[in-house]
């Protein structure tokens, strides 16, 4: 009896299948897409553009005054009173070679001022730019 | 439409060109419309549905982690769209291409049926296939069509093995029987 039933279920199952061997799927409608992409669009542009700071806002203006301020030694100090202190400390070390050290900041500070100006302005019309574009991303997020 | 093209596409909408997810709608655009109909038995409905499917498909692409197909996932989000959609209805109104009539113009059409063949074929499947209770026809054209397995089909529906297979007899039964009537007992001797 339950064989008998298996075969009649195999048979409905055949004749299904052969049915479905010429079954074609229906067209969706023109619309569905573009309107589709209509809502994926209004939704992709209604989304916020993420900025992610790479310094916390909190640490930033401890960072700039700390930045500022060494900036400001720099200037105060004289580099041999750095390399007096280095000496005194001894290290134990024979690659660093201190006695260069003054030498290496003169001739950079010799080649900074040798630079032409227009590099000064370059860097600084660069630094503006990415101000400028940090200034209007936030804007366009308010 | 390999799950490997799938994925280089997902990609490419995750990382900003969500002008590639266009190239994934006109994949499946047509076998998500069918299934959809296959269950609100209604083309502005499954057009509604489908492109809401679409819609949150687009806007969960992150939880996609490419386990399974991309179709699979994109037919389960058009079946709990399509079920949800006929859950939501609140009356139950007869339409013009009621079974009812559906069955009647079938028995003037069976009158005809030596003028058409391969065509008719086609057409008795479809309308048979829409006589289905709601997502019974899904599973029947995701089996029979699609030549999907049990377990694809589970992943697809969200139901469980057993309750498939259920569906999937029942639907065979539901759509012989359908296809008897619309046919008046000739479908044997025409197949």
């Amino acid at each position: 009896m339950t064989d008998k039933r298996k075969h009649t279920e195999d048979i409905d199952d055949q004749i299904i299948k052969d049915l479905f061997n010429g079954y074609s799927v229906e067209q969706a409608p023109d619309s569905l897409k573009s309107n589709t992409m209509d809502k994926v669009f209004k939704d992709w542009t209604a989304q916020k553009v993420e900025y992610k700071p790479l310094i916390n806002n909190s640490n930033r203006w401890w960072i700039l005054g700390s930045f500022a301020a060494l900036l400001a030694i720099s200037f105060l100090v004289d580099a041999t009173v750095i390399i007096d202190y280095w000496n005194e400390l001894k290290p134990d070390t024979t690659f660093i070679n201190m006695d260069s050290f003054n030498k290496q900041l003169g001739d950079m500070a010799l080649a900074l001022k040798n630079l032409p100006s227009i590099v000064y302005f370059t860097v600084i019309g660069l630094f503006a730019l990415l101000g400028i574009d940090r200034f209007f991303n936030r804007l366009a997020n308010i | 439409m390999s799950n490997s093209n799938d994925i280089k596409l997902i990609k490419l909408v995750k990382a900003g060109d969500v002008g590639s997810y266009a190239q994934l709608i006109d994949n499946y655009q047509h076998m998500a419309f069918t299934l959809a109909h296959s269950i609100v038995k209604n083309k502005e409905e499954a057009e509604e549905v489908t492109q809401d499917a679409f819609f949150k498909a687009y806007k969960a692409l992150g939880k996609f982690k490419g386990d399974a197909e991309f179709s699979t996932w994109l037919y389960r989000i058009v079946y709990n769209a399509a079920i949800s959609k006929i859950r939501s209805r609140k009356t139950e109104t007869t339409s013009i291409e009621s079974p009812e009539v559906e069955r009647q113009n079938a028995f003037n059409f069976a009158d005809n049926l030596n003028r058409l063949e391969q065509q008719e074929r086609k057409v008795f499947l479809k309308k048979a296939l829409k006589n289905l209770k709601e997502d019974d026809a899904f599973i029947i054209i995701l089996y029979y069509y699609k030549e999907q397995s049990i377990e694809e089909i589970v992943q697809a529906t969200g139901l469980s093995k057993s309750n498939v297979k259920i569906k999937l007899h029942r639907g065979r039964k539901q759509l012989q029987t359908e296809l008897e009537q619309l046919l008046k007992g000739e479908l044997k001797s025409f197949i």
